[in-house]
């Protein structure tokens, strides 16, 4: 060979040797679309930028247009709280998953209040610092909130993730669990205000043992699998960590390959790292469970990375199925044999995968009845490069992915979903959908050409009414355009006037209060539900079926959800311009079907069962509006 | 390896084909007919027979008076594409003469050529500390780094490549991908102008830059692009699938199934075991109302591809479509199992 170059010193100096070659554990060709890695499951998509060159996950707003949503966490009190996950690094991957959301009226006294849960860090978990703490926010009926968890004790003080509704020992008030990085808490409603964590002793803690080796625990959802009348617990497993041995880049922990993200180094995993198992705890109704996640064949033996969780009636045989959202892996769907047992029917029913057979990064679950065709549909978000699928239900628990025709698909490509839940937010009778968007590698905004940024802004779609939804634009200055890096998310009407609100609990940041302003003036109804006997007494997992204008409409009493976040559980409907209601049908979870009649319309009532109404609260009534 | 990869890297082998035959500068020229088996070799090597010219300066490696046998023994066996001989070979050869820069540049290219790119490296450092490297060097040394998914790395010295040789069209192309491969969409964008000013004709560099293109949301010059790229494979006898297979897809993903069609029809007569081709081929009949020649294509495609768990789940679902529950059913279970294995829960 000869050589027809000047020497080069430098080249000679620096040699070519890869200083860190005896790391990478896994040399390998370029996949077909570039490089991607880290979190997702499809290829690098096109960066999108709005006409100020701004990523559309951060643009694409406008000047002026329907104003929907309002933040107004700020004036309600709830910013002088923050969830605290982690470094702002982002090293490992438990530091950017977030945290959950619950609306529950925890003192009965017909207001919803707000519980946050919170992360923590390494050096909390240590004991080095004082670990930040949850917030539980009573609401002073006056449109402001006051963080009162300290007092009910429900600070938690753990590394939370999730959180989950449900009156569990049926005394009429609401409980709360709360995953965390570690052992979990079963708060229980001690119906004064106050709460008291019986999760050891009830045995739903799931305490490793090791102060060192801990469950990721994320979504949990409560639901009477067995028909009991009370609720039984599912809770979801993510990765199975190691304080001593965190994933990070380059440790045996960690899978190199899924610790760069288009190149670039990021947090490692979840593919690569050890999952963590799932479990069904049954309620043996003396306060304590028995962890029957085996018997029941929904223990996640795969260990797939378990997020968000509802226990929901995909079949319409009034049983609650089972279902999971799996991060980078296949989801699972669970139907329910009646016999104590689930059946896998993951595959079969095409909700592993989305269309393209292919496994995505789901993180939270919608479950709506959007086409008013009685069957409940599904909405699971994922990772940016690729779309949060729309999983349309035929009515018998199959599913088939119209992401791209219903008008999901595209918009949602460049954005990192999260939390996500159908609500009529303009009571025209057909259920929107609204899902809450942040990324998990803070690197992203290091990286202009990839068209995405860190903090990103929620979508609101709006139902067309023909299987269809539209993107409802962004306008500046109202919630729609407010960027932060969300996580949980949960929806329900705060200021009981009949319109749907959101708050989003939002990764390292104060939390968002999207107040519901449309300024549509449709009619609506809510309602509160109370079982009895084979009934859980919050009604968990009833179905009820409202017609009105020719519509019916269903919606769910669901406990979980979203991303490890729990709704609002009283079911509202919108009902456009008529003020009457033609047939209510409640299919009470445990059996029986019941009809109310419904006097009026734009107020909540409660219904117990067996009872009918019991009671009725209407705000625009006592303001002197209706 | 998925259809960019191929796109990237069989073209890359033909290259790299001719650069062994650059090489071959350093051969001594012909002398004279004899029986000489060094000459016999040199003369075999001028007239391509790589094979027979390895044979013969094994023979006359052991003249003390050819100390340069073994490394033209090694450059005949990497023309052949046989190079764990050309290794063993080579690796004697610079045992014996440690100060050859020529024979350490050779073993690099052939230890990379061998998937060995730590090792390749390190041949190349002593190389460079002998004598300056070309900027073919440069640009193995960059593609080392790529296989060692170590793109920052590759970028930096296939950019040196171009700019020691600034008329390099394929350093040009290697660093325009590597720049696609790191999503820097602009900058993979100009390096391709590069080396489509160098080399007009060379369709791999059109096809590249209508993805790139397509990543840049510049969709009306992708589908130019492609187009070009797809009516350059047509005039081209040795045209691989990748110009159609590309140029389907970016239709699939606008929902122009039945324009795809022809394209990916075409690329599955050109490449029969493509598994891919058969796959998007079965999408898009099952996508424009054909289901039954739907499984036909899937059904190939699952045969060439058997352990693919999106194959055998986009089969069972066409069955499911078709009503025919036991095949679906069976197809699904196949896919759920290779996923069961598929994704292993505990590190590496």
């Amino acid at each position: 060979m000869s050589l027809h170059q000047p020497l080069s010193a430098a080249i000679v100096l620096l040699g070519f040797l890869p200083v860190a070659a005896q790391t990478i554990s896994d040399a390998r060709l370029p996949r077909a679309s570039g490089q991607q890695g880290g979190m997702a499951t499809a290829g690098p998509q096109k960066a999108e930028f709005d006409s100020q060159h701004r990523p559309i996950t951060a643009g694409g707003l406008v000047k002026t247009g329907p104003v929907i949503f309002m933040d107004i966490a700020e004036k309600a009190g709830l910013t002088r709280w923050h969830n605290v996950t982690g470094t702002p690094q982002k090293h490992i991957i438990v530091e950017a998953k977030g945290s959950g959301v619950a609306l529950l009226d925890y003192d009965n006294d017909g207001w919803l209040d707000i519980y946050l849960v919170n992360g923590s860090t390494l050096d909390a978990v240590t004991g080095k610092t004082t670990p930040p703490h949850a917030a539980l926010f009573h609401n002073n009926h006056d449109g402001t909130f006051t963080d009162v968890a300290a007092k009910a004790g429900v600070t938690n003080d753990r590394w939370g993730l999730g959180v989950a509704v449900g009156d569990y020992d049926n005394d009429g008030w609401p409980d709360l669990y709360v995953t965390n990085l570690g052992a979990n808490r079963l708060y229980h409603n001690n119906h004064d205000g106050t709460f008291t964590d019986v999760a050891s002793k009830a045995g739903v803690a799931l305490d490793s043992g090791d102060s060192q080796i801990a469950g990721d625990h994320t979504g949990a959802t409560f639901g009477d699998y067995d028909g009991d009348g009370r609720l039984d617990l599912f809770v979801a497993g993510y990765i199975h960590f190691d304080f001593q041995h965190p994933p990070v880049a380059g440790s045996k922990s960690a899978n190199y390959e899924t610790c760069q993200y288009r190149g670039v180094s990021v947090m490692c995993g979840p593919r690569g790292l050890q999952g963590e198992g799932d479990h069904l705890f049954h309620n043996n109704g003396n306060g304590t469970f028995s962890d029957l996640s085996e018997k029941a064949g929904v223990s996640d033996k795969q260990h797939l990375y378990g997020l968000g969780a509802l226990f929901v009636d995909v079949n319409n045989d009034g049983r609650p199925d089972l279902l999971v959202a799996n991060d980078s892996t296949p989801n699972y769907l669970y139907m329910n044999k009646g016999d104590g047992t689930f059946e896998d029917q993951s595959y079969l029913s095409g909700f592993a995968f989305n269309g393209d057979g292919r496994e995505v990064s789901n993180m939270g679950l919608a479950a709506g009845d959007y086409e008013n065709n009685g069957h409940l549909d599904l909405v699971s978000t994922d990772f940016s490069d690729d779309y949060d699928v729309v999983f349309l239900n035929d009515g018998t628990g199959n599913f088939s992915d119209v992401s791209y025709r219903s008008g999901i698909a595209s918009p949602t490509v460049p954005f990192v979903g999260f939390g996500d839940g159908f609500l009529d937010y303009d009571n025209d009778g057909w259920k929107d959908l609204l899902i809450v968007n942040g990324h998990v590698y803070p690197q992203v905004d290091q990286n202009p050409d990839w068209g995405m940024s860190y903090a990103q802004r929620p979508l609101l779609f709006h139902n067309l009414h023909d299987g269809k939804f539209a993107l409802v634009p962004a306008v500046e200055g109202t919630g729609l355009a407010a960027l932060a890096v969300g996580r949980g998310a949960a929806f329900g009407d705060l200021f009981n006037d009949g319109k749907i609100d959101g708050v989003i609990n939002n990764l390292d940041g104060a939390p968002l209060l999207l107040r519901n302003v449309s300024p549509d003036h449709h009619h609506w109804i809510e309602l509160k539900l109370t079982g009895n006997g084979k009934t859980p007494r919050d009604a968990v997992g009833t179905t009820v079926y409202l017609t009105a204008a020719g519509i019916r409409q269903r919606a769910d009493v669901l406990s979980g959800g979203s991303y490890l976040s729990s709704n609002d559980m009283r079911v509202h409907f919108g009902l456009g311009d008529t003020t009457v209601v033609d047939e209510l049908e409640i299919h009470w979870a445990g059996g029986s079907v019941e009809k109310v009649k419904l006097p009026a319309v734009d107020r909540i009532d409660s219904i117990e069962k067996g009872k009918g109404i019991t009671g009725s609260l209407c705000t625009a009534c006592q303001a002197g509006r209706r | 390896m998925t259809s960019g990869a191929q796109t990237f890297w069989l073209p890359l082998m033909r290259l790299l084909a001719l650069t062994v035959v650059l090489i071959f500068c350093g051969v001594p020229p012909l002398q004279a007919q004899d029986a000489d088996p060094y000459q016999q070799g040199q003369q075999a090597f001028a007239s391509g027979d790589y094979a027979k010219a390895a044979a013969f300066f094994q023979s006359a490696a052991s003249d003390s008076a050819h100390s340069d046998a073994l490394l033209l023994e090694g450059k005949s066996l990497a023309n052949i594409s046989k190079f764990s001989e050309a290794d063993e070979v080579l690796h004697r050869y610079v045992t014996l003469h440690p100060d050859s820069a020529d024979g350490l540049y050779m073993l690099g290219f052939v230890l990379y050529r061998e998937n060995k790119p730590a090792d390749s490296l390190r041949a190349y450092t002593q190389a460079a500390a002998l004598s300056t490297p070309q900027a073919d060097d440069l640009r193995i040394v960059g593609l080392d780094y790529v296989l060692l998914n170590d793109f920052p790395d590759a970028i930096r010295w296939l950019k040196k490549a171009t700019e020691f040789d600034p008329k390099n069209e394929q350093a040009w192309y290697s660093l325009g991908r590597c720049y696609y491969t790191q999503s820097r969409f602009q900058d993979a964008e100009s390096a391709l102008h590069e080396a489509l000013a160098l080399n007009p004709k060379d369709g791999k560099v059109v096809t590249n830059l209508a993805l790139v293109f397509d990543m840049e949301n510049k969709i009306d010059d992708a589908e130019r692009a492609y187009r070009t790229s797809v009516r350059m494979a047509d005039a081209d006898p040795h045209a691989d699938e990748w110009p159609y297979l590309n140029y389907a897809s970016f239709l699939l993903e606008h929902d122009r199934a039945a324009d795809a069609l022809p394209l990916l029809r075409r690329a599955v007569a050109i490449t029969p075991r493509c598994a891919d081709c058969h796959a998007k081929l079965g999408k898009a009949l099952a996508a424009t109302g054909s289901p039954k020649e739907s499984i036909s294509e899937l059904t190939d495609a699952v045969a060439l591809s058997p352990n693919d768990p999106t194959l055998h789940y986009a089969l069972g679902h066409v069955y499911q479509s078709l009503g025919m529950t036991d095949h679906a059913k069976a197809e699904l279970a196949i896919s759920a199992k290779l996923y069961g294995t598929r994704d292993t829960v505990g590190p590496p």
